[in-house]
């Protein structure tokens, strides 16, 4: 009897190690995939800042903004940002993220060569709200939203949640490098999340800095600067030292 | 590089081959720049997905193009079985139960009145925008201080095109001005639209209301499995 005991005991103790190591293993690929989930929407985003004077500019070859050769480009980026090679073998998400960036770059083509519109509005953020919206439409269970304090957002729909909320202010005060929560929830459903502080850059500054800042302002008396930006809206007069928000990224079981 | 060709074999051989001696008919409206009736549409991409997905499972079939009314009226009566593209903004028609793409409405200016980001509502304060009548405004258009002009009659929506050129609006909220403004259309020479990013809406393609069980089944299965596999979105970008 006793043996028969120790003998389920045994088995109990080996199952329940190999679910331990199996969830250990589960979470680390999760925790790995949304990682590499932020720094390929964050290589895009990049790279469309590095091209707003091609995205604007009267004519010439845009070609590197379309199909396969911008996501040559965007992992051009993502080598020099991460300082490694853009992973070949990725997952289902980061590729039907990578046909998203191709399709988000197709739908503005018309724009990109309007030639009569001298600033398009194609900027990182307007890049980045398409690609987590047609992203959403794809049933992934994943959700990407670029986010940043209440007070400081511009397009209501970015607007944070309260995990999001929670996110920044332990970001902030732990100065962490990014944060992730594996025992989250998402509409009342289980769900990893994860989010990424993005450092305020300099090219930020140009709508979200002080008037000195405003491309519009260039060559101008300063008497005659105006604190509303290219996108019509009113400058918020930050630094580099300010939050510059982040990268929100939920997976979840659908 | 995948290629077209390469993606369209790649769809095929996913959905599997069993042509039924079935016919079908299917109707076709006109939404440029996925169909545009000045081409031939069988060069047309959208006739290219949807074709290669039915020619694996019917071993008839007959298109047809229709004006967008005309085209729902065959389809309530039963005469067509399929029709695409089409916006169901009130929820009228049967549907396949996936997507086939979809639209993002929004305002369309001339030139020299172009506003990029339309998240900027507080430049919409006393600008004339036209609304089509019969079209579903988005909540942001709506609780700004836009001045809001409903434009009556069948043709609304041209005819809104028409006083936005002619400089009585504004803007013309469009609820898919993509139709409007593609390369292939002259008239984005002198118009130009931006979007309502975030109130995207889902074009379909609609079976006749009485279509049997079983069919319904075979085409949704087919639309299902090639759309997991390369989405028509993808498929579109593709040249």
């Amino acid at each position: 009897m006793l043996k028969i005991s120790l003998f389920i005991l045994s088995l109990t103790s080996a199952n329940f190690a190999f679910a331990l190591t199996h969830n250990v293993d589960t979470s680390r690929e999760k925790s790995e995939l949304i990682s590499e989930i932020a720094k390929t929407y964050q290589a895009s985003i990049t790279y469309i800042f590095k091209n707003q004077t091609l995205i604007n500019q009267k004519g010439g070859d845009k070609s590197k903004l379309f199909g396969q050769a911008f996501i040559s480009n965007v992992k051009k980026t993502y080598q020099t940002k991460f300082n490694k090679s853009f992973p070949e073998q990725n997952s289902p998400v980061i590729k039907s993220l990578i046909q998203v960036m191709i399709e988000v770059m197709e739908s503005n083509r018309t724009l990109l060569y309007d030639n009569d519109i001298t600033f398009k509005g194609f900027i990182p953020a307007i890049f980045a709200f398409q690609l987590s919206e047609k992203l959403s439409k794809k049933n992934l269970g994943v959700k990407i939203k670029f986010t940043s304090k209440p007070s400081q957002i511009r397009n209501q729909l970015n607007q944070p949640d309260f995990w999001e909320i929670e996110a920044m202010n332990r970001v902030q005060k732990q100065k962490l490098i990014n944060y992730y929560d594996d025992q989250a929830t998402y509409l009342n459903k289980p769900a990893q999340r994860y989010f990424l502080p993005v450092k305020m850059q300099p090219f930020c500054l140009s709508c979200h800095g002080v008037p000195a800042n405003n491309p519009l302002n260039a060559g101008k008396k300063e008497a005659q600067w105006s604190n509303i930006d290219r996108t019509g809206f009113p400058m918020e007069n930050w630094t580099l030292n300010d939050f510059g928000g982040g990268i929100s990224i939920t997976l979840f079981d659908q | 590089m995948i290629n077209r060709y390469a993606l369209i074999a790649l769809t095929l051989s996913l959905v599997p081959f069993k042509a039924t001696s079935n016919s079908l008919t299917v109707g076709v409206i006109e939404y440029p720049p996925h169909i545009d009736f000045k081409n031939n549409i069988k060069s047309e991409k959208a006739y290219k997905y949807v074709h290669a997905v039915l020619e694996r499972k019917f071993s008839d079939i007959k298109y047809i193009k229709y004006p967008s009314k005309r085209a729902l009226s065959e389809l309530k009566k039963g005469n067509i079985d399929l029709l695409y593209p089409v916006d169901d903004p009130f929820n009228k028609l049967n549907l396949l139960s996936n997507a086939f793409f979809y639209s993002t409405p929004g305002l369309c200016f001339k030139k020299k009145n172009f506003i990029p980001i339309l998240s900027a509502t507080h430049l919409f304060k006393k600008l004339t925008v036209g609304v089509p009548s019969g079209t579903k405004i988005v909540p942001t258009l709506e609780s700004s201080e836009a001045n809001l002009i409903n434009i009556k009659g069948a043709d609304s929506l041209n005819r809104g095109i028409e006083l936005l050129r002619l400089g009585r609006l504004d803007a013309l909220f469009h609820p898919n001005p993509i139709k409007l403004y593609n390369e292939s259309n002259p008239l984005s020479k002198e118009i130009a639209c931006s979007y309502f990013h975030g109130y995207s809406s889902e074009v379909h393609i609609a079976t006749k209301p009485n279509m049997d069980k079983k069919t319904y089944k075979i085409i949704d299965n087919a639309f299902s499995i090639a759309q997991n596999e390369t989405s028509y979105e993808y498929f579109f970008t593709q040249k």
